[in-house]
């Protein structure tokens, strides 16, 4: 059996992904049928066996916090703090650059990164509309800190579910390993942003008020409670050694249950494309474990690392966070989850938090790697604006080998690897 | 870089964009709908006589249909009275 036509299939998906010849979901489903098709034919898998290599515990994880986030996105909780947030720093340009930047960071530590981040664009392109500053550096900055938001947490992106539950990582535990970094890195971030944009911070000459905001606050609050009932109940599986994925399933249903928002609707508005997508590639992965495709990407690693657990983490983060520049970052992170479980390390928790950050970290260095980027610059230009993509990446690259460089010495310092 | 690429990655934004747009555009009516207008705040008592509707009456302030209705007699109200305003404040002058 030739594991080269095993890698040709995971290729021509990856390929599929990137070219965007179909949704994310087909090209891996198309891919997931050719791999099985070719393990079924060689004798190497069963079909039963393939459909086990979907990780059910992590797709649970992924519907159930789709599903929470969609619910306290129509409660309107966060635009009411965002739009709160803004009035107070309307005035005062460098504080406003801050202000949108953690809240672009922390609602995407909780909501979807897409979610934060049309809602942070949409108030910034208001204003700018309403004449009351120029919206390009804040959006800019916005998508960045949104892209470095949901680092630091089991549920704030998909790339960081599927490393934790692979990794055996509790909420609280994962947390540990990468909030700090995350919450220092926001730091190190805004002090960036504002040294490059302090010369484009002006308010406009007209002046702009905001007048009270109109939502409902039965809403707001009922968003603020589902999302603590969500924290509080994966806090507490990780305490009492249950799955993430029950406490987020449990919280999606009270979620449902008291919103009073139509439930097929909340449905049809999840992301279904990396629900299968994830399902699928896993499915890829499986059966690449099971003709041991990927070993030569581990014994590379392990030879290039020499033995060496924090050389091996700082490779592991650099590679992931190349890669993820180029390619989707999901598809990073679950094609290095096989390599990292063969490394020959005892204690493997610096070598997954690299993998995450690395994952995570790679999105704003090119204009076309982010999808936050895409949807900014499509934001600004639809209200008028003119943006080159490539002033984007003069701000990413830097900000992205700050990123690493920190977190490298983050990873070493965190689990005492010096 | 060539004109090509160029075009290439001007088509992907503009694709991938447009897979947004209609959750961009309602976010921004959203925000639009909730910022920069003015707003009162108006405590209205249960009318005498609709004891029994408690339930429904405290359902209101989240009924859609009810909101739009008071906009509408807002704006009639608003207009009925700038309109009686126009008269008292020629006859003045």
């Amino acid at each position: 059996m030739d594991p080269a036509k095993y890698l040709l299939g995971y290729a021509l998906v990856v390929l599929l992904a990137v070219s965007e010849a179909f949704p994310m979901s087909l090209s891996a489903l198309i891919g997931a049928a050719l791999l099985v098709a070719f393990g079924v034919s060689d004798g190497v898998v069963s079909f039963g066996e393939a459909l086990s290599f979907v990780d059910l515990e992590l797709l649970a994880l992924l519907v159930g916090v789709m599903i929470v986030v969609e619910v306290v996105d129509r409660c309107g909780t966060f635009r009411y703090l965002a739009l709160k947030v803004v009035r107070k720093a309307l005035r005062k340009p460098a504080l406003l650059l801050v202000a949108t930047g953690l809240l672009s960071a922390l609602t995407s530590l909780l909501l979807s990164d897409e979610a934060a981040l049309l809602l942070i664009v949409a108030i910034l392109l208001s204003l700018g509309k309403a004449g009351g500053l120029d919206p390009i550096p804040f959006a800019v900055s916005s998508a960045i800190m949104v892209n470095l938001g949901g680092t630091g947490t089991l549920v704030g992106s998909v790339p960081n579910m599927a490393i934790g539950i692979r990794a055996g990582f509790s909420f609280p535990e994962f947390a540990s390993y990468l909030l700090p970094c995350e919450f220092a890195l926001y730091g190190v971030t805004l002090a960036l942003l504002y040294a490059y944009y302090r010369g484009k911070l002006r308010p406009s000459g007209r002046e702009l008020e905001l007048e009270e905001i109109e939502v409902s606050m039965a809403g707001v609050a009922k968003g603020a409670f589902l999302l603590s009932l969500m924290l509080s109940l994966l806090i507490a599986a990780g305490i009492a050694d249950v799955p993430a994925s029950a406490a987020a399933l449990a919280s999606a249903v009270v979620a449902l249950a008291l919103s009073g928002f139509d439930t097929l609707s909340v449905f049809q508005r999840l992301d279904w494309d990396t629900v299968f997508f994830t399902a699928a590639f896993t499915v890829i992965i499986g059966v690449l474990e099971r003709v041991e495709a990927l070993n030569g990407l581990a014994l590379w690693l392990q030879e290039a690392a020499g033995g060496s657990l924090p050389l091996a983490s700082i490779i592991v983060l650099l590679v992931s966070c190349v890669a993820s520049l180029l390619l989707p970052n999901l598809i990073v992170a679950l094609s290095f989850i096989p390599v990292i479980e063969d490394l020959p390390f005892a204690n493997k928790r610096p070598l997954w938090s690299a993998l995450v950050l690395g994952a995570n970290f790679g999105g704003v260095g090119l204009p076309v790697s982010s999808f936050v980027i895409v949807m900014t610059i499509g934001a600004l230009r639809r209200e008028g604006y003119v943006i080159d993509p490539w002033s984007i990446t003069r701000v990413g690259i830097p900000m992205t080998a700050a990123w690493i460089a920190f977190s490298a010495i983050y990873l070493l310092i965190r689990f005492g690897l010096v | 870089m060539t004109g090509a690429t160029v075009a290439k990655m001007e088509e992907l934004i503009e694709r991938r964009f447009k897979s947004v747009e209609t959750k961009y555009q309602e976010e921004l009516e959203l925000v639009n709908e909730a910022l920069g207008k003015p707003c009162i705040v108006l405590h209205v008592k249960l009318p005498e006589g609709c004891e029994e509707y408690r339930e429904l009456f405290e359902q209101l302030q989240d009924d859609e249909e009810f909101m739009a209705e008071l906009r509408e007699f807002i704006r009639e109200t608003l207009r009925k009275r700038v309109e009686r305003r126009a008269p008292e404040e020629g006859a003045q002058s």
